[in-house]
């Protein structure tokens, strides 16, 4: 548990002296301009809570990459890398702290949705289901940093991963129906949203917005809940087992 | 003072050195299968906010919008590569070199401007194919559209770049702010009307506003001189941002000189 919490307070204190780390929270306001003005621009269109909450679902993925990025290529980059896995902290419990003091954060993306829809559009936001779309949240928070800990363990096996992070983010949104319903997807591509977290998060979190029941949100929520599960257990042991195969190999500051 | 045919001799190198640099940095197939990927899965994915609007118009609009966008995403990469001279210590030697640093700058990174014009054409042709938006003869010129929006929105990063000049660390968060300011902004989303007055001023001295706009005309077959004075008006704006940002470059290099910090990577 100490290990934990180490990982956040060592999260929490680079976010404090490098302010440039918080920048995801900078970007999230431009897209709720960008896709709420082109929904008011275009025609008589109701703006729908996807539009609406669409950025907080980028902003949980965007997030999720950054902490990978920073515990593995920042670490590299300074040369902490190797102290950081000689210290007798376990290297997984650190970053399972690190991960999830960022995902957290990723509800300040909600906060600047909500204020941004308020403030520039006149839209107020209702939750009309608040306890799914707490649960949703949470759930979500989970399956951020599980992915996290998989990206962690995917950075830290392959050199040179981290060029690819940021093409995976837009298929991944275009896939999980984050911005447009998956039914607008050619039909063999509708299946790959489903191992996809945010696929599942926005069925709880943009139903939560409608008036109308949300369709099968338990099964949403289990999903969110074992697919954060499977990532985070698939990410610790490969990390450990990276970790295991570099420290016999004496390469972990390469790459 | 230097020649023209000496300037030019500097730029050619300069240049060169820019793209010994990139091929270094990636290559080939990670700027294909990583970067040019991405950024058309970023133009279909705004565009395909068209879809659920249900309108074809709207489709229309955003995908020429965010395939033409494209070029001012990979111009402003510039920003951080700019500011990269300063944290490995090249700087010193730019400033004290008997040639223009400005010079140097601008030819260092001109392959952005051209990757982004083919990046932003290429991408203009799969969008209209995935959202079977039909293409006319006119397609030919828009190269020529994108190039001149792409050397406006150089100069514009130049100018971001030089306002960052002494707080290096600031390089991913300036080049951010600045190509979503184009991309919020600019007419690539939503129309410039729709914005209140004092955004639509603030979008009018931007670049890509008016050259989008250009090439919207073009692909409607709107007549020659339309889109000759929304290009003349982005080239004025490119020029404009150019003359602004040698001035903001020519005083932040005093600062760092009074200072006597240029060696220093700031922060």
């Amino acid at each position: 548990m100490s290990d934990i919490l180490s990982g956040v307070v060592l999260q929490l204190r680079l976010f404090r002296r490098v302010p440039g780390n918080l920048l995801i929270f900078m970007t999230v306001p431009f897209f709720s301009l960008i896709f709420l003005s082109a929904a008011r621009s275009h025609g008589d269109h109701v703006v729908s809570p996807r539009e609406i909450l669409a950025p907080v679902l980028m902003g949980f993925w965007l997030v999720g990459c950054q902490i990978a990025e920073m515990v593995v290529s920042y670490e590299r980059a300074y040369g902490t890398l190797e102290i950081i896995v000689a210290a007798p902290a376990r290297f997984t419990w650190v970053v399972t702290g690190r991960v999830l003091t960022v995902a957290l954060l990723g509800i300040v993306t909600l906060l600047e949705v909500i204020v941004m829809s308020r403030v520039a559009f006149g839209i107020a936001v209702t939750v009309y289901h608040p306890t799914v779309f707490i649960l949703g949240l949470l759930a979500t928070i989970l399956a951020s940093a599980g992915t996290s800990t998989i990206m962690t363990a995917v950075f830290l096996a392959v050199r040179g991963a981290r060029r690819y992070v940021n093409t995976l983010g837009y298929p991944f949104y275009i896939l999980a129906g984050v911005l447009v319903p998956i039914t607008f997807l050619p039909s063999p591509l509708r299946p790959l949203a489903d191992p996809i977290y945010l696929y599942w998060s926005g069925n709880v979190l943009y139903g939560s917005l409608g008036r109308a029941s949300i369709r099968d949100p338990e099964l949403s929520l289990v999903m969110i809940v074992l697919l954060a599960c499977a990532s985070y257990a698939a990410g610790n042991l490969l990390i450990r087992k990276v970790i295991d195969r570099m420290r016999a190999s004496g390469e972990i500051g390469l790459g | 003072m230097t020649t023209w045919t000496q300037q030019w001799e500097f730029f050619a190198v300069s240049s060169r050195t820019g793209v010994a640099e990139f091929r270094t940095n990636t290559t080939w197939r990670r700027w294909l299968f990583g970067w040019l990927v991405r950024l058309i899965a970023q133009s279909i994915f705004f565009t395909s906010l068209g879809l659920s609007l249900g309108s074809k118009a709207a489709v229309d609009y955003l995908a020429i919008g965010n395939s033409v966008v494209l070029v001012c995403m990979e111009v402003v990469a510039v920003i951080p590569f700019m500011l990269n001279e300063r944290r490995t210590g090249a700087i010193s030697l730019h400033l004290v070199a008997p040639t223009s640093s400005i010079l140097a700058y601008l030819s260092r990174n001109i392959y952005c401007p051209i990757m982004g014009i083919f990046s932003s054409t290429f991408g203009l042709f799969v969008i209209a194919e995935v959202f079977r938006i039909p293409i006319n003869e006119t397609f030919v010129f828009v190269p020529l559209l994108i190039a001149l929006i792409g050397l406006s929105v150089y100069a514009y990063a130049f100018t971001v770049a030089a306002i960052a000049f002494n707080l290096p660390s600031l390089g991913m968060a300036a080049l951010n702010f600045s190509y979503l300011s184009i991309m919020t902004f600019c007419g690539v989303d939503a129309p410039v009307g729709y914005w209140p007055k004092a955004v639509r001023v603030i979008s009018d001295i931007f670049p890509v506003t008016h050259g989008l706009v250009a090439v919207r005309d073009l692909l409607g077959g709107m007549p020659a001189g339309t889109i000759s004075w929304n290009c003349l008006l982005e080239a004025i704006v490119g020029t404009g941002w150019l003359g602004l940002g040698s001035a903001i470059f020519y005083f932040s290099r005093y600062l760092a000189y009074r200072r006597g910090n240029i060696e220093v990577s700031a922060l």
